[in-house]
């Protein structure tokens, strides 16, 4: 075992890998052309939709039994509104790719702005939350594999039918009245410390870390079973090599698509657990916009999120592709 | 349930596996939710009825259960909990059914269309997919609830337009799949219409995808309706949705904490067994997702239970005695596969294992190699290698001598690879696990071996198993196995899938390397021909049993079994499909479990006495030349030495 066999590959690539290059770079670039036909498609959507709510924006923002037309019409041309739909469409298009992703209705803030706020605050907690998940899903998932049909094997997999069943708002809940309320230990809600981190994080993880769980075992069960391992073992080699440069790296192939999947999945979630532990990100400023009918910043936020969610399908199409031989060359 | 025998259509079938399969108490928690959302229904729409929901009295704000005439308690305004919860139920139940009709009938619209229409419509449906799937759930639900305002609706909507996306993609994987069958090809052929076809016979078919969605779907959906009614976006005071109750239960909880709880245990209930109830149906439904229930034991724990006996004095160098193997389905109720097989390999010896598919000749090799498949047990006997039984072997050196003493190759060589590593990388790992070296001189011993297989392209080192043809890749999986220059190969129909020169080069190649290395050969193939060209000796298996040996010549020349005999009158078979009828001899092998406890070969034998269904004849003969017969066609005793 004084060097690994892996090495054997790296150094003897040449023209076969130089090629793979070349193919590497153009799946990308045909990905992201993709991407940014797919974020059109989105941001047009949230365009048009948005403007399918019922109401003028500036009858919202003017009481139209006092305000006198010219103040309306005043109102109209500084928003834009008084342009023809296309040339709307265009400048907010346009505007998107220079990163302008519009105005508050209500206080003319620049949604940029909002999102350089609160941004911080959902990349805290979604990262947070991903980084647990998957923190623990692979280690639990493996070891509940490794000890199939163990006491440890069961207690795993009815923790994860209990992180899937129950609602991750029904959890906070239950988080809050257990260590908040009746123990002390942690905030309630909102803000400031890495305390008050700790609940809606665990809340958010918590369906994903589920799924996450069962998928790595699952996954790791099914490649187990695989001929090739027998074929490893016919072979004589050793089980730890088996298990850990074989099985393992076939097992995780499934996860770097789970992970893209999580993603889109902490998007929705944040939307609910900030609203409860009144934690201020984007989730949080989404919803109050639409409670308060401020439709650029919901337009805005919208599109950010789903540029998240696009964005983490690309990564993770590329990863696999860098993870998966098969993927690399076809 | 009891009529649906003569009916064989793919509801039927499906409902009634469900109906046996999923434990009781799952499917009656379902039961009673699903009567609960009835109940709550009627209660909701009969207007006499529905004053009870919304009846508020400050006297009983607050109440626990049992408390102040109600049975559950009541909430701030005092309204009764039971009649609150069970028409949430149905504003959940009600909620889902409507988001599942929408999202299933769109899913499978839209998957048919991408999946069987052509390739423009699947472009644009799959950017549609792609861009709908951009949208979490509970995001467009936001953006509903930003038009049309919030409500129930806003929920129905915005679940409706995303989930679909979800099932699409799966219908459209199923159709691409599908569109290949038989049955839509000759449905193409005869000029039927697509939209024709897609109705008659695609639809049937993704009835259990349907099923497993709609129960995913449900699901989900309670979980979002209640989620985005508890922030508000959902339903809205006075409606009694299930978020709504919990999220009013959160709100006043310092005055009463029923309410929450009584919320939180119905709707973690409800999705617990509908989750529940998914899981069963995605073993029942879904080949793909099941894992083996059931690993068996390392051969090696079973093996130790049985007894040791004394090593023979000349010792052969692999040696089976009375080799028994079973599938193990349920402790207890071992169907048998392989019975009784002896046999001794000398060192430097060929011997030639023919019979046709379900004979039992794979597991009679991984039964010599001490690495039984998964399901299947030693049931008795003993194997042994350079004079030692495996059974006495620690883990470590049965390694050590897998692969350097004894090795396997299989039928698939490219199932045999790990997809992930370089052929030159595995056949080097292959070396380093038992003679550690430098990398240098273990890529350099990995080249020679490649070269020696006939893969003498330099690039071949760092292809992945992908890479290869099916000649290649047998080549390739033959030098992961001579790299150590084992003392035995046992070869499991090591050419069968591929073409007949590609079958006579590594024919060819194997009988050199044996030359060479000094190497004692299985030949494990149902190709008479084949095992003829290699082998010293020949073993003819039916039925898990060994029914003749003898050296390759004397059995040749005169078979003694009727089965060997039809084995060899149709010898110009080599074209026919390794799972056809062999042209001389009618009939199929019969399966494990339903082997006749006469003669094996009796329903199918030509030659057969009375005494046969008397009984099982026993292998008779000399050491040279045996067979299990009562009527053989040479009997044995006769043929010249």
């Amino acid at each position: 075992m004084s060097t690994r066999p892996g090495a054997a590959t790296a150094e003897t690539g040449g023209f076969y890998s130089r090629c793979e290059w070349c193919r590497t770079i153009t799946a990308a670039l045909g990905k992201l052309a993709y991407s940014l036909l797919v974020l059109l498609i989105v941001a047009a959507v949230a365009f048009v939709g948005l403007r399918l709510a019922p109401g003028d924006v500036t009858t919202q923002l003017l009481d139209p039994t006092r305000a006198t037309p010219a103040e309306l019409e005043a109102l109209r041309r500084e928003l834009g509104l008084d342009l023809p739909v296309a040339v709307q469409f265009w400048n907010y298009m346009t505007g998107l790719l220079s990163g302008d992703f519009g105005k508050s209705l209500l206080t003319r803030e620049p949604v940029s702005a909002i999102v350089l706020n609160a941004g911080a605050y959902t990349v805290a907690l979604a990262v947070t939350a991903f980084v647990l998940t998957f923190a623990l899903a692979i280690p639990l998932g493996i070891l509940a594999a490794s000890r199939q049909g163990s006491m440890l094997d069961r207690i795993i997999g009815l923790c994860c039918g209990l992180l899937i069943a129950i609602p991750n708002f029904v959890l906070a809940i239950l988080l809050i009245n257990l260590l908040a309320l009746w123990a002390g230990w942690l905030p309630v809600a909102g803000s400031g410390t890495w305390k008050h981190l700790v609940l809606p994080a665990l809340a958010l993880a918590s369906d994903p870390l589920g799924f996450a769980t069962r998928l790595v075992r699952i996954s790791y069960l099914e490649q187990a079973a695989m001929p090739y391992v027998d074929a490893l073992r016919i072979r004589g080699v050793a089980e730890t090599m088996i298990r850990w440069r074989h099985i393992m790296r076939n097992a995780l192939l499934p996860v770097i698509s789970l992970a893209a999947v999580q993603v889109r999945t902490l998007v929705g979630y944040t939307l609910i657990v900030e609203v409860i532990f009144r934690w201020p990100g984007l989730g949080k400023r989404l919803v109050d916009s639409i409670l308060t009918r401020d439709y650029a910043v919901a337009q805005g936020l919208t599109v950010l999120l789903a540029l998240v969610v696009v964005l983490s399908t690309l990564m993770s199409s590329l990863l696999y592709r860098w993870a998966d031989p098969r993927v690399r060359s076809s | 349930m009891s009529a649906g025998i003569e009916k064989t259509g793919p509801g039927a079938q499906i409902a009634r596996r469900i109906v046996t399969t999923v434990p009781k108490p799952v499917l009656l928690m379902v039961l009673t939710f699903f009567i609960g959302g009835l109940a709550g229904g009627a209660l909701l729409l009969v207007p006499e009825w529905s004053r009870l929901v919304f009846r508020q009295s400050l006297m009983r704000a607050y109440s626990a259960p049992l408390e102040n005439g109600t049975l559950l308690g009541a909430d701030q305004l005092g309204r009764a909990l039971e009649w609150r919860l069970l028409a949430g139920l149905a504003i959940s139940l009600g909620t889902a059914a409507l988001v599942t009709a929408i999202a299933t009938t769109l899913g499978i619209v839209m998957g048919l269309l991408g999946g069987f229409f052509g390739r423009t419509a699947d472009r644009i449906v799959t950017l549609v997919i792609d861009a709908t799937w951009a949208y979490p759930t509970l995001l467009l639900a936001v953006v509903v609830a930003g038009i049309q305002g919030p409500g129930v609706s806003t929920v129905v909507w915005a679940l409706g337009l995303t989930l679909w996306a979800a099932m699409a993609r799966i219908v459209r994987a199923q159709v691409l799949v599908l569109r290949e069958q038989d049955f839509v090809l000759a449905a193409r052929a005869l000029g039927y219409g697509k939209l024709y076809i897609a109705i008659r016979h695609l639809v049937p078919n993704l009835v259990p995808i349907w099923i497993l969605m709609a129960t995913l779907f449900v699901a989900l959906t309670i979980v979002a309706e209640a989620g985005l009614s508890f922030i508000g976006i959902g339903a809205q005071s006075p409606t009694p949705s299930l978020g709504k109750t919990l999220a009013e239960g959160f709100s006043f909880a310092s005055s009463s904490s029923w309410p929450l709880l009584l919320a939180s245990l119905v709707i973690v209930g409800l999705v617990t067994s509908l989750n529940s109830l998914g899981d069963h149906l995605r073993d029942i439904l879904d080949p793909k997702g099941r894992v083996p229930a059931f690993r068996t034991p390392r051969m090696r724990a079973i093996m130790q239970r049985e007894q040791a006996a004394a090593a023979p004095a000349a010792s052969p160098t692999v040696l089976a005695e009375e080799v028994s193997v079973s599938i193990r389905r349920e402790p207890g109720e071992d169907v048998p596969v392989l019975t009784g097989l002896s046999l001794a390999l000398g060192s430097e010896r060929a011997l030639g294992i023919v019979g046709e598919s379900g004979s039992g000749k794979s597991v009679a090799a991984r039964a010599l190699i001490g690495l039984l498949p998964a399901g299947l047990v030693l049931s008795g006997g003993r194997v042994s290698w350079q004079g030692g039984g495996i059974a006495e072997l620690d883990a470590e050196t049965l390694r050590g001598q897998r692969g350097r003493f004894i090795a396997l190759v299989f039928q698939d060589a490219r199932a045999s690879m790990d997809p992930l590593y370089t052929i030159g990388d595995q056949i080097t790992e292959a070396l380093q696990a038992h003679l550690p070296q430098d990398a240098a001189s273990a890529r350099k011993a990995a080249r020679e071996i490649l070269a020696r297989v006939g893969l003498d392209d330099p690039s071949h080192f760092d292809r992945y198993p992908h890479q290869l043809s099916g000649g290649q890749m047998q080549r390739a999986a033959l030098a992961a196995v001579l790299v150590l220059r084992p003392r035995v190969l046992i070869a499991d129909e090591p050419t069968t899938g591929l073409d007949v020169t590609t079958q006579k080069k590594i024919v060819a190649l194997v009988r050199d390397l044996r030359r060479e290395m000094g190497m004692a050969v299985i030949w494990i193939s149902h190709d008479l021909d084949l095992v003829t060209e290699i082998a010293d000796d020949i073993m003819v298996m039916y039925a898990g049993q060994v029914v003749e040996t003898g050296a390759v010549s004397d059995v040749l020349r005169a078979p003694s079994h009727p089965y060997t005999k039809g084995l060899i009158a149709s010898r110009p078979s080599r074209d026919i499909a390794p799972k056809s009828l062999l042209p001389a001899i009618a009939g199929n092998v019969p399966e494990p479990g339903k082997w006749p406890i006469s003669c094996r070969f009796l329903p199918r034998c030509g030659n057969a006495v009375a005494a046969c269904s008397a009984g099982q004849p026993l292998l008779e003969g000399g050491t040279d030349r045996r067979v299990r017969c009562f009527n053989p066609v040479t009997p044995v005793r006769e043929i010249p030495a």
